[in-house]
């Protein structure tokens, strides 16, 4: 495993600088490893690399490079705000000058989308990929080092004779592009090429491979990808489906996401970047033997868009355990009152959850204190010409979800659940569909056929 | 709607919805979910009201009304009005919407001080 660069099953991705207070202490030893976004990594570095120095106990991480944001429409790397409105964002804008050719000229200075046509001299090529895994080895380490703290810490690790002190990334991303059935034949070139020469250099190098649904369920396609990628030789594979939502996706785009996940694994450890409950299964039930890791964010990470959509109006979702799923709160309130959960607190800890925020949260009178994660105050707008009065999470209801999430998932992912239980919480899931309605759960049903527990 | 013995409020959030309308009649909450057609999305929706409110309706257009979809509105514990240009009260009464079973107290507790201190703030 310690060679795929992957540290363990559990991958957290670091969203924004507000995720740091659930990835530190109590939450840092319910995860294995850290997943930081290249945008993050260049817009503060320091505060990056003093953030793992000092609160996460030098805990593994490696950076997505996120080089396919140059081949979308430019106006998704620009600025929205009122002072910079149109400009390329300030943080994308470091990437560029760290990437340098072509997308320095292209994107920087032409302002036009990355075109395959533009990776197609080798040299250019081997010169971008290499930069690429410049920034990924350099950007935190080099800060890391210049920080006061590390030579204290380079002291104790040495003291203790942990080893020499590695501030680096446990592995570097090849420079990667999304393809779609449109776009198929010309990026996989590009891909390949990046791919192999990346792998070229002396660091262990993963390949991220992001495809869209409809390219997930054309077998022609899928074939030709994994003919190629398995020529590879990488660390591990990564894979990214564009908005493939576990709980969404229909039976024939699960089976073909397990297909594509057996065969990559086939050739070098595979991990899902975004990823719920069903790829944890996967590898519990034995599935997908090569599955090294699923990553998630916190509470909003299981599933994501290349190109990112507009976030909708946020909601208060509690992430019922024995669901799997974050569901709004009230129909949480609905299954947690059919269950008896309100009945009292040790019926709440009984049925729904006893996790270490739940346990602090529901401790004298379950029918209220089950608000804290729902609680919510009105905002009034017009929507239409027509007045809206809506309900928004208040900041300690999104806290209190969030730790719940986190403490949720180490049970998922570390503790383990044993293939009888995941059975059995999908089987009762499925039965909710008069609780809550048949669209909300239906994904219990599918998930049995994916995982081979139930016949069609 | 304007009456002595009735508090009311359009758009009042409530666990996530927007009730359309809601009233309080003696000691009774009623939410209040407009549709001009797509009745079973106000089902949907008017199910919901049923954790924060004691009776929970749909009010649409004077139509034809079938017995599926009043079988619906029954499995569901939802009343179904027609609205009324005439007279005083704005509906009038289709199917009767059963007492919640689901009300959850705090939320009602919410509503209830709501429309106590935003009655008639449309007006």
């Amino acid at each position: 495993m310690s060679d795929s660069g992957i540290k363990g099953f559990h991958l957290v991705r670091y969203g924004t600088p507000a995720d740091q207070k659930y990835l530190a202490r109590p939450f840092l030893a319910t995860y294995d490893q850290l997943v930081v976004n290249a945008n993050m990594v260049a817009h503060t570095p320091g505060a990056i690399a003093s953030f793992i120095l000092q609160h996460m106990q030098s805990k593994p991480y490696f950076i997505d490079p996120q080089t396919h944001s140059f081949q979308h429409d430019i106006s998704h790397i620009e600025s929205r705000s009122e002072k910079s409105a149109g400009q390329i964002k300030r943080s994308v804008r470091k990437m560029i000058e760290s990437y340098g050719e072509p997308i320095k000229t292209v994107v920087g200075r032409n302002r036009r989308s990355l075109l395959p046509s533009h990776l197609s001299d080798g040299k250019v090529v081997r010169q971008f990929c290499q930069r690429v895994i410049n920034f990924q080895l350099e950007a935190i380490s080099a800060e890391a080092e210049q920080d006061e703290d590390a030579k204290y810490y380079r002291f104790v690790r040495e003291k203790k004779k942990l080893g020499k002190v590695n501030f680096g990334p446990s592995m570097a991303i090849a420079p990667y592009f999304c393809m779609t059935p449109a776009t198929f034949k010309d990026w996989l070139k590009v891909n390949i090429d990046c791919a192999t020469c990346s792998l070229e250099s002396d660091e262990k190098i993963g390949i991220q491979v992001v495809i869209t649904r409809d390219l997930l369920v054309e077998p022609t396609m899928c074939e030709q990808l994994v003919k190629a990628y398995a020529k590879l030789k990488p660390a591990s594979f990564l894979i990214w489906v564009d908005g493939f939502s576990e709980h969404k996706a229909a039976l024939h785009q699960l089976v073909a996401f397990v297909d594509l996940l057996k065969q990559l694994g086939d050739c070098a450890p595979v991990v899902n970047l975004y990823g719920g409950f069903l790829s944890v299964a996967l590898r519990r039930c034995g599935k997908v033997d090569t599955l090294a890791g699923v990553a998630h964010g916190l509470e909003y990470g299981e599933s994501r868009e290349v190109v990112p959509v507009g976030g909708g109006l946020p909601i208060a979702k509690f992430y019922y355990p024995a669901m799997h799923k974050r569901v709004p709160f009230r129909e949480a309130l609905r299954v947690t009152k059919n269950e008896g959960g309100l009945k009292s607190v040790a019926a709440f800890h009984r049925t729904v959850c006893d996790c270490e925020e739940c346990k602090s949260v529901i401790r004298s009178d379950a029918v209220s204190d089950f608000e804290a994660y729902g609680r919510t105050h009105p905002v009034s707008f017009m929507r239409r010409n027509q007045p809206i009065a809506m309900e928004y999470p208040l900041p300690e209801t999104k806290d209190h979800c969030v730790r719940h999430y986190m403490w949720c998932k180490e049970r998922e992912y570390d503790i383990g659940l044993s293939q009888d239980k995941i059975i059995d919480d999908l089987k009762w899931t499925e039965r909710l569909a008069g609780t809550l309605d048949l669209d909300t759960v239906t994904y219990a049903k599918t998930w049995q056929l994916v995982l081979g527990k139930k016949r069609r | 709607m304007v009456r002595d013995d009735v508090k009311v409020v359009c758009n009042v959030p409530a666990l996530g919805r927007c009730i359309d309308l809601a009233y309080l009649r003696g000691q009774s909450l009623f939410s209040v979910e407009f549709k001009l057609h797509n009745w079973r999305r106000a089902i949907r929706q008017a199910r919901d009201h049923c954790l924060a409110a004691d009776y929970a309706y749909v009010c649409m257009p004077r139509r034809d009304v079938g017995e599926r979809m009043l079988e619906a509105f029954r499995a569901a514990g939802v009343g179904l009005l027609f609205y009324c240009e005439e007279g005083d009260w704005p509906f009038e009464i289709i199917e009767k919407a059963p007492r919640s079973r689901e009300t959850w107290a705090v939320a009602r507790t919410k509503l209830g001080d709501y429309l106590l201190t935003r009655d008639r703030s449309w007006l």
